[in-house]
């Protein structure tokens, strides 16, 4: 009879799952998962921050489609991980979260005991699924339970709190089995009934200007090439939200690039919607007109995993709860057998023309020579240097809406960014970008960053250096909390507060750390630095020292959404204190 | 002058007419325009102003006050257009805001833009005085 720990059973249930990386930071209550997990086919990669931690195990998520694990210890560990488990949920990705938790006996409730913290109420609203794990013997039950809540439906993290006497316990290892994967969770995605496809059918075929607007979901399903498929096929134009960006190639003669004017006026002009895997948040203007048509006349047909999402911010004309993937291939196959492929339709040279003007001027912009550098510059060299799949990273504030103007998207599961995704978080891209070149090592992965943002991860380019992973950071350096500056500039009349950084050289910091670094403050002189930094194979910052006073067009837009409905700011209403 | 008075409205005219570059923009966007600029009472703006105009040929042909029947419909408070004049807002993104409402072929209106937004800046060439508490941005009229 061989007797196993509570960690041990763990990590046979993660082995079956085909989990191959656990990311966390340790601590003493973890002693008997470590132990198991060291030498097993699992790796522990360790980082400086549970928060970082989490952030790459959702990025290793993101890119490979698979379930990302994160440990962190009791209290302080758990208290910690919170700000990376947050925009997982978010934005949909399937993470398990353990957490050691105090022994059973002294927790829930706790009577004084050094780090303790009721975790299980703390990750409640920040997962789709939690439990206390009070038994040996549940283990397995509720590991299987987790993985399966975490990847069926609409995927999103998932928390097991672990007491440390459970994780110690021992038992006898006949006494559990751990199964395979098929026989705790789906594998196979749920599919509309063909009453739905029907009647979905027959609405895109009588449409004369339909569109196709996919969100994260599209990507979440791998159902890329089925949106590419209906939209050649039928030549209906493609949106995406932001996070369902790369469904489509940026430059496919049927993309249209988000918030471009050319996504606006097919959005505004369709006679019929076709949502997958969206739930048309603020950057989508939640549905609204004038960005979309009016309700009751642009009909909608809108395809989700998960119904809470189906007409959540407009009302739908059909409603499906299915698997993008399944959904559309029976959709698709249904059409193909009724009519042929279309040949063109007239709108969409008019939706490109305009998506091409209002790119144009960013393109324009992104060639400028002066100094000190334009933003756009130093975005556009790092998106040109690199190849189409490159997996490239974007974070800060300012200048993720920079990056969104010239930053082109080709592959899908190739855009990586919290700052431009549900949560807003800044502060993911270091880990980010550590989790997606872990699962994919063989590729290109870059970061472009605001120096706010970066500062979140600064000490996890150790963590990269130890992997030896080569991944080249582009810092933007203003100096400030730029986006918020902005605001203030815009708003306060240049009154500032809590915006401004000392100078700090990032590319110094790196060298610190064995990384490679240099600053570049001419922008002819980019490019090499750029390349240098590739060649080095070493984790390399780019300090990039940018013009601090320009400020994205679009930000009063965005600002407009995220403060709709406030008081106008404190100027003018001093303005009409003295009217009266 | 006073902003929308009739003076302005000759001066916008002129303005329009002699830039060469929006010409160029607009050669071939004929088009016929109203603008409603809604009065604040509360903000010291008692009344609002209609006024259109239409455009051949790169050249501004007619310009008046009062409502007739255009193009294109553009309508917002009177604090919104000061924002587009003053260049406190672009006009895209008042719209984006819904902060201006426009009736008219929307793919138009989006083509439209750039060249509205240079427009824009030129009637910043214009003295300009406003009611209530926009008589804080008043244009001196430099270019
Ligand atoms: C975790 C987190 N804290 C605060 C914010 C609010 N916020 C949004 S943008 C921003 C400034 C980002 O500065 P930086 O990364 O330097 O990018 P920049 O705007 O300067 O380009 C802040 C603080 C946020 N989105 N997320
Ligand atoms: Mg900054």
């Amino acid at each position: 009879m061989t007797r196993i720990t509570g960690g041990e059973v763990i990590k046979r249930v993660l082995e079956k799952e085909g989990v191959r990386y656990v990311f966390g930071v340790p601590g003493d209550q973890l002693y008997p998962l470590l132990n198991a997990i060291r030498g097993s086919s699992i790796e522990f990669i360790t980082f400086h921050d549970e928060a970082s931690a989490a952030h790459a195990a959702d990025a290793y998520a993101r890119v490979t489609g698979r379930i990302g694990v994160v440990i962190g210890t009791v209290g302080p560990g758990g208290a910690n991980l919170v700000g990376g488990v947050y925009p997982a949920f978010a934005e949909g990705i399937p993470l398990l979260v353990i957490t050691a938790q105090n022994q059973t006996f002294r927790s829930y409730p706790d009577h004084g005991s050094m780090q303790a913290l009721d975790q299980y109420l703390l990750f409640k609203p920040i997962t789709k699924w939690n439990a206390v794990v009070n038994s040996w013997g549940r283990i397995v039950e509720l590991m299987e339970r987790a993985v399966r809540e975490a990847l069926t439906g609409a995927p999103g993290p998932v928390h097991l709190d672990f007491p440390s006497d459970v994780l110690h316990a021992t038992g006898d290892e006949n006494e559990i089995k751990v199964h395979d994967p098929e026989s705790y969770r789906p594998v196979l995605q749920t599919t509309a009934s063909q009453e739905l496809i029907e009647k979905a059918v027959k609405m895109i075929l009588n449409s004369k200007n339909p569109v196709i607007h996919a969100g994260g979901g599209v990507l979440r399903s791998g159902a890329e090439k089925e949106v590419l498929e209906l939209a050649e096929y039928l030549q209906i134009p493609v949106t995406t939200s932001i996070s369902g960006r790369g469904t489509i190639p940026e430059d496919h003669p049927l993309c249209l690039i988000p918030q471009s004017f050319g996504a606006i006026a097919a959005q505004a002009e369709a006679d019929l919607v076709i949502l997958v895997g969206t739930k048309l948040g603020d950057l989508d203007f939640w549905g609204r007109p004038p960005i979309w048509g009016e309700e009751g006349i642009q009909k909608v047909i809108q395809i989700d995993i998960s119904g809470g999402n189906i007409a959540l911010n407009r009302h739908v004309d059909l409603g499906i709860v299915g698997d993008a993937k399944e959904t559309l291939s029976a959709i698709l196959k249904r059409i193909k057998s009724i009519t042929g492929p279309v040949e063109k339709r007239e709108k969409n040279q008019e939706y490109k023309t305009l998506e091409r003007q209002w790119l144009s001027e960013y393109e324009e912009i992104s060639t400028s020579d002066s100094i000190p550098i334009h933003p756009l510059r130093a975005i556009g060299e790092m998106r040109s240097f690199y190849p189409r799949d490159a997996i490239s990273v974007i974070d800060g504030g300012n200048t993720t809406v920079w990056a969104h103007y010239i930053n082109r998207i080709y592959c899908p599961r190739c855009f990586i960014s919290s700052s431009a995704g549900d949560s807003g978080h800044i502060g993911t891209g270091v880990a980010y970008a550590i989790g997606a070149k872990i699962a994919y090592p063989e590729k290109d992965v870059y970061c472009i960053t605001g120096d706010g943002a970066f500062g979140y991860g600064l000490m996890e380019l150790e963590t990269a250096k130890r992997l030896g992973l080569q991944i080249t950071f582009m810092v933007l350096n203003d100096s400030s909390w730029g986006m918020i500056k902005s605001g203030q500039t815009l708003y306060y009349d240049k009154k500032y507060v809590g915006v401004d950084f000392l100078e700090i050289r990032y590319d110094e910091i790196a060298r610190a750390m064995g990384c490679f670094g240099e600053r570049v403050t001419d922008p002819k002189k980019l490019r090499d630095a750029i390349k240098r930094a590739k060649e080095s194979g070493l984790p390399a910052v780019i300090d990039v020292k940018i013009d601090p006073e320009k400020i994205p067009p679009d930000f009063q837009t965005l600002a407009s959404i995220w403060l709709e409905g406030c008081e106008s700011p404190p100027r003018e209403l001093e303005e009409m204190k003295k009217l009266q | 002058m006073r902003f929308g008075s009739n003076e302005y409205l000759q001066k916008v005219k002129e303005i329009t007419n002699s830039d060469e570059k929006y010409e160029q923009m607009v050669k071939n966007e004929d088009a016929t325009y109203t603008f409603i600029i809604e009065p604040e009472p509360e903000k010291g703006v008692k009344d609002g102003i209609v006024l259109g105009y239409s455009m051949k040929n790169g050249k501004m042909v007619d310009i008046w006050p009062g409502e007739r029947e255009t193009d294109f419909v553009i309508s917002g408070s009177y604090g919104v257009w000061v924002d587009l004049v003053t260049g406190r807002m672009g006009v895209t993104s008042a719209f984006l805001q819904r902060k201006l409402r426009i009736r008219g072929e929307f793919s138009r209106i989006l083509k439209l833009s750039k060249p509205t937004e240079y427009w824009i800046q030129l009637l910043r060439k214009i003295p300009t005085e406003f009611d209530g508490v926009y008589s804080k941005f008043n244009i001196g009229g430099e270019s």
